[in-house]
């Protein structure tokens, strides 16, 4: 059986782990080339937002930043390989070729012969989805905080790129197997998964956890690389009633006009004026916890559609 | 009677159409059974029920005692198939067919089944895509007999084969049976193909069985009676009629002969078996049927 796998899954399965190699080739690459620049910002930053750490930003950012779009998008694609190359074929090709008939009457039992596929293409493709996360995970801890929030590179790291490559496998087989035919079920796979992640990221992510409204403060702000900041600041007065914008400017002018050197304190002025501004957003700490979340809902879905194909095989008479 | 297969009350419907309705019969081993009927006979449905690959709507099939769907494994490990159309992976060697079937079969004869493909001139090494409709038939054929079944099951094995092809399979089968002394079901709409090889015979027709017997003695009990022109289809004698033709002066009647000797002032003629058989598609309410057995076997 692993021969058998092996066999009619070896091309397929090449290609997509070539191409794994390359993209992760090309991030380590690329983190290796960043190094001096940002071992500069490690070194300049953290005591002092000053000219020369700000100038190694905007160098980092006129080299690296550009790289930063289309690796975001190179890794949201590549896990819909595994689904349309390895996934759809995995059923559909043998309907289609009559070959079911033949593999499932030799020594073996239909059973068996999908959980042995199964088991091996769906560890094959954790493991390159693994190649993926590591690639993506080194990007995101060499990039530099004071550039981007941490959870711009949620969908790059962690857990959850094997949950959305197994994702993309579960969906392939079952569409495989539900259809019965490679190049339709390959269609479903791709638009299938870009919608359901597209989904997820854009509207189900934001309220995993109902995010929290404090007051916008200092700790807050200079925090705002870690913490997902969601929606506009909010002025209101003291009781919570929201205040018009007019008003809001104002004030502000007003303490900024007033402002008498030193320490000047902008929220204190602003409560010394009867009002606060709120910020809604998601907690830096949150992010292990939205990762594990975000893993679980598409680890659930894979087993789920690959219950669903199994079925559909079980009950195929 | 050692039973090879067995069928009970079998049926299996698609929505509101029976491919196969109340299917009841037995196929003894160590024989070459035919399995003939019209296209859409149930002749595959009822050869893929005996491989596990259609479940049954109702009633019972049995292969050596084992429920196909039941006990997969144990039917599996006895029963070698050639689907109609004789699917391969086109991608494969032939010599990667032949490891395909030693990786998953248990008793599976490497050594016989390359032996057998040598015979035939057809390389190891060339693609299945590329052979020709013969050789792709010998390759599904030693891919079945390779697993070293008890039963083999062909499913219109010789369809799409040109006349040369067809001798070659037949032979190929013959001398394999001969000496492993297995037991074949092969369908076919094409009785004269079966002649040759088979010595027992099924005939299906609109997904009901119509006819089950040894071909001698179904050959021996069927004959062609000529007699003055009848109005009726019930003659004076202890014979069924299957069919009649009837001109102005006389009917012709192909019969099934009873105990008692037919009409002796008639002309009686034998019947080859495929106008038996025609007899028998032609009139789908006749049937000449073994009494039932409703015992499952093993």
């Amino acid at each position: 059986m692993i021969w058998l796998t092996w066999r009619q899954h070896r091309l397929e399965g090449l290609i997509t782990a070539l191409v794994v190699v390359v993209v992760a080739g090309l991030v380590g690459s690329l983190v290796v080339s960043a190094q001096p620049l940002l071992e500069q910002i490690r070194h300049l930053c953290p005591v002092v937002v000053d000219d020369s750490c700000g100038q190694a930003l905007m160098a980092f950012n006129a080299r690296f930043g550009a790289f930063q779009q289309p690796l975001y998008l190179t890794f949201l694609v590549l896990p819909v390989l595994s689904g349309m190359f390895i996934g759809a074929p995995l059923l559909a090709r043998e309907f289609e070729q009559g070959t079911d008939a033949v593999v499932w009457t030799q020594g073996i039992t239909r059973r068996k012969w999908l959980f042995v596929k199964l088991v091996i293409l769906g560890s094959a493709t954790i493991a390159l989805a693994g190649i993926l996360a590591v690639a993506g995970q080194e990007w995101s801890t060499a990039v530099p905080d004071n550039s981007y929030s941490q959870w711009f590179a949620f969908d790059v790291q962690g857990p959850e790129v094997a949950a959305y490559a197994l994702f993309s496998f579960g969906l392939g087989v079952a569409a495989g197997a539900a259809i019965g035919r490679t190049v339709p079920a390959m269609a479903v796979v791709l638009v299938g998964f870009l919608a359901v992640r597209a989904a997820i990221a854009l509207f189900a992510r934001r309220n995993f956890l109902p995010p929290v409204t404090t007051e916008l403060s200092g700790p807050l702000i200079s925090g705002q690389g870690q913490a997902w900041l969601m929606g506009n600041q909010q002025p209101v007065d003291m009781h919570g009633n929201s205040i018009s914008s007019g008003q809001f400017d104002q004030i502000t002018n007003a303490c900024l006009t007033s402002r008498s050197g030193g320490n000047f304190d902008l929220e204190a002025c602003w409560h010394e004026h009867g009002i606060k501004v709120l910020q809604t957003y998601q907690p830096a700490e949150r992010f292990p916890l939205f990762q594990g979340i975000e893993t679980l809902i598409f680890v659930v879905a894979a087993i789920a559609l690959l219950g669903f194909a199994v079925w559909l095989v079980r009950r195929r008479a | 009677m050692n039973v090879a297969l067995n069928a009970c009350g079998l049926g299996k419907r698609y929505g509101n159409s029976w491919a196969l309705r109340d299917c009841s019969l037995r196929v003894p081993a160590g024989r070459i059974t035919g399995l003939v009927g019209p296209n859409g006979a149930g002749k595959t449905t009822l050869l893929r029920m005996a491989v596990g690959l259609l479940g049954a709507t109702s009633g019972e099939i049995s292969v050596f005692g084992w429920s196909p769907t039941e006990d997969p494994a144990l039917v599996l490990a006895r029963v070698g198939f050639v689907p109609q159309e004789r699917p391969l992976y086109s991608g494969f060697t032939v010599g990667e067919i032949l490891q395909l079937g030693r990786h998953l079969n248990p008793r599976w004869d490497q050594a016989g089944a390359a032996a057998r493909l040598k015979r035939l001139d057809i390389g190891l090494n060339r693609k299945v895509a590329h052979l020709s409709g013969g050789q792709h038939a010998q390759v599904s054929l030693a891919l079945a007999l390779g697993k070293r079944p008890d039963l083999l099951l062909l499913d219109e094995p010789l369809s799409n084969l040109d006349p040369l092809a067809r001798r070659e399979f037949m032979k190929a089968l013959v001398e394999v049976v001969a000496a492993e002394g297995l037991s074949v079901i092969l369908s076919s709409h094409v009785v004269a193909e079966l002649e040759r090889v088979c010595d027992h015979l099924v005939i299906l027709n609109g997904g009901r069985v119509q006819v089950v017997g040894d071909i001698d003695e179904l050959v021996a009990t069927h004959k062609l009676q000529i007699a003055p022109r009848q109005d009726s289809d019930v003659i004076d004698s202890d014979a069924t009629v299957i069919q009649a033709t009837h001109t102005d002066g006389q009917s012709a009647m192909l019969v099934k002969v009873g105990s008692r000797a037919v009409r002796p002032d008639w002309e009686v003629h034998d019947v080859s078996l495929e106008e038996m058989v025609l007899a028998y598609l032609g009139n789908p309410a006749a049937a000449d049927l073994p009494a039932p057995v409703m015992q499952k076997a093993g």
